[in-house]
C-alpha cells in the first residue's frame, strides 16, 4: 500500500494592471523530502498555468514557480508525476 | 409723304469658311478610401500560459464565467472583440492576439475637360433690318442715320444668321466634342482624385497608427482581466480534480488572490 502524500499548498497572486504573478508558492509539505521531488511537484502545478515555469526554491515557503521563463523537465519521471497530482 | 419714313436694308451672303468651337465640360467623381492598420501584440499566448491555463483562457473567451461578455466566433473558428476603435482578434490554433484597425473617408474631385469641335460651313444666308426716320430730319432721325442703325443691326443678325448656320450643319461634330470635352474631364477628374486619394491615405495612415497606438494599454488590460480569471479558474479546476480546498479566492480591485490545499 502506498502512503498518503501530504497535502499540498499553493498561494497566487496575480496582478491585473501589469500582468505579472507576483506569488506563486506551492508547499509540498514534505519536509525530509529531496530538492528534486519538490521540483517536480512545482513543476507539475505550475505547468498547468505556465509554458516553462521557473521553479526555485523558497526556503521554508517550498518551491517558488515564476512565469514564464525555461527549465530543462527531461530528467522528471511520469511515475513521480502520477504521484504528486491527478491529471486536468 | 408720310412720317416716319422706312429704310429697309437687306444683306445676302454666300459663305464657304471654316469653323471651330471650343467646347468645356467639367466632371466630378467621388470614392471612398479606406485604411486598415494592424499590430501583432506581444502577447503570444502559448509561450507565456500552460496547455490548462489556454484552455481555460479560451473558455472565459467564450463568456462562461460571470463578469465576462463572450467574443463572437467567426466561422474560422477566430475570436473578435471591438474595443472602441480596435478589434482584437484572437486565434485559437497559433494562440496569437491581433489587434486590427481600420478608416474610410469619402473624397471627391472635380475637373475640366476642352476638345475642338471643327468643320466647314457652306451656305447662303441673308438678314433684313428696318429703321425709321423724318425726312426732315426730325429730333435727329434723318435717312442717313436710320440707313447706318439698320445696316449695322442686318449685319448683326448676319453674323447671328451664320453662327446658326455653323450650329445647324455640325451638330455631329458639335455632339462629337461634347462627349470627348466629358471623357477628359472625367479623366482629369480621375488624376485628381488619385492625387486626393494618395493624400488622404497617408493621413488615414498617421490616424491608424495613433489608434492602435492609443488602445495599447486598454489592450492589455483587457487580455490581463482574461489570462488573471483564466490562472483563477485553472487553480479551482486544479483543485477540484484532486479533491482539494480552496481557502482563498479574492479579487481586489486588480489583484488576484488564490490559496488553496490539494
Amino acid at each position: 500500500m502506498s502512503k498518503k502524500r501530504p497535502p499540498f499548498r499553493i498561494r497566487f497572486k496575480y496582478n491585473i494592471d501589469t500582468g505579472d504573478v507576483e506569488e506563486f508558492i506551492i508547499d509540498d509539505n514534505a519536509r525530509a523530502a529531496s530538492e528534486s521531488y519538490h521540483d517536480k511537484v512545482a513543476n507539475q502545478i505550475a505547468s498547468k498555468l505556465a509554458r516553462n515555469p521557473d521553479v526555485l526554491d523558497a526556503g521554508m515557503l517550498r518551491q517558488v514557480a515564476t512565469m514564464p521563463a525555461h527549465i530543462n523537465q527531461d530528467n522528471l519521471m511520469e511515475e513521480d508525476k502520477k504521484q504528486c497530482l491527478n491529471q486536468t | 409723304m408720310c412720317n416716319p419714313r422706312k429704310v429697309m436694308i437687306h444683306l445676302k451672303k454666300c459663305i464657304e469658311e471654316s469653323w471651330h468651337q471650343t467646347i468645356e465640360q467639367s466632371a466630378e467623381i467621388s470614392d471612398e478610401v479606406a485604411a486598415t492598420g494592424q499590430i501583432q501584440t506581444e502577447i503570444m499566448l502559448d509561450q507565456e500560459m500552460g496547455d490548462v491555463a489556454l484552455a481555460m483562457f479560451e473558455s472565459v473567451m467564450q463568456g462562461k464565467f460571470d463578469g465576462f461578455e463572450p467574443w463572437i466566433q467567426s466561422d474560422k473558428g477566430h475570436y473578435h472583440y471591438d474595443l472602441d476603435d480596435v478589434t482584437l482578434t484572437y486565434i485559437p490554433d497559433t494562440h496569437q492576439l491581433t489587434v486590427s484597425t481600420q478608416i474610410s473617408q469619402m473624397v471627391s474631385a472635380s475637373a475640366k475637360g476642352v476638345s475642338e469641335a471643327t468643320g466647314v460651313t457652306v451656305g447662303q444666308i441673308e438678314a433684313k433690318s428696318v429703321a425709321d426716320y423724318y425726312d426732315d430730319g426730325w429730333g435727329g432721325h434723318t435717312e442717313s442715320h436710320a440707313r447706318e442703325i439698320a445696316q449695322k443691326e442686318a449685319e448683326r443678325q448676319l453674323q447671328e444668321n451664320i453662327q446658326q448656320l455653323h450650329q445647324k450643319q455640325h451638330q455631329q461634330e458639335i455632339a462629337n466634342a461634347t462627349k470627348e470635352a466629358k471623357q477628359n474631364a472625367m479623366d482629369n477628374a480621375k488624376i485628381e482624385l488619385t492625387k486626393v486619394q494618395d493624400n488622404v491615405r497617408s493621413s488615414l495612415h498617421e490616424q491608424i497608427q495613433a489608434r492602435l497606438s492609443q488602445s495599447k494599454d486598454q489592450v492589455f488590460h483587457v487580455m490581463n482581466r482574461m489570462i488573471g480569471e483564466a490562472y483563477r479558474q485553472t487553480l479551482m479546476k486544479i483543485a477540484h480534480m484532486n479533491g482539494g480546498q480552496i481557502l482563498k479566492n479574492e479579487k481586489s480591485g486588480s489583484i488576484i488572490q488564490m490559496e488553496l490545499e490539494i
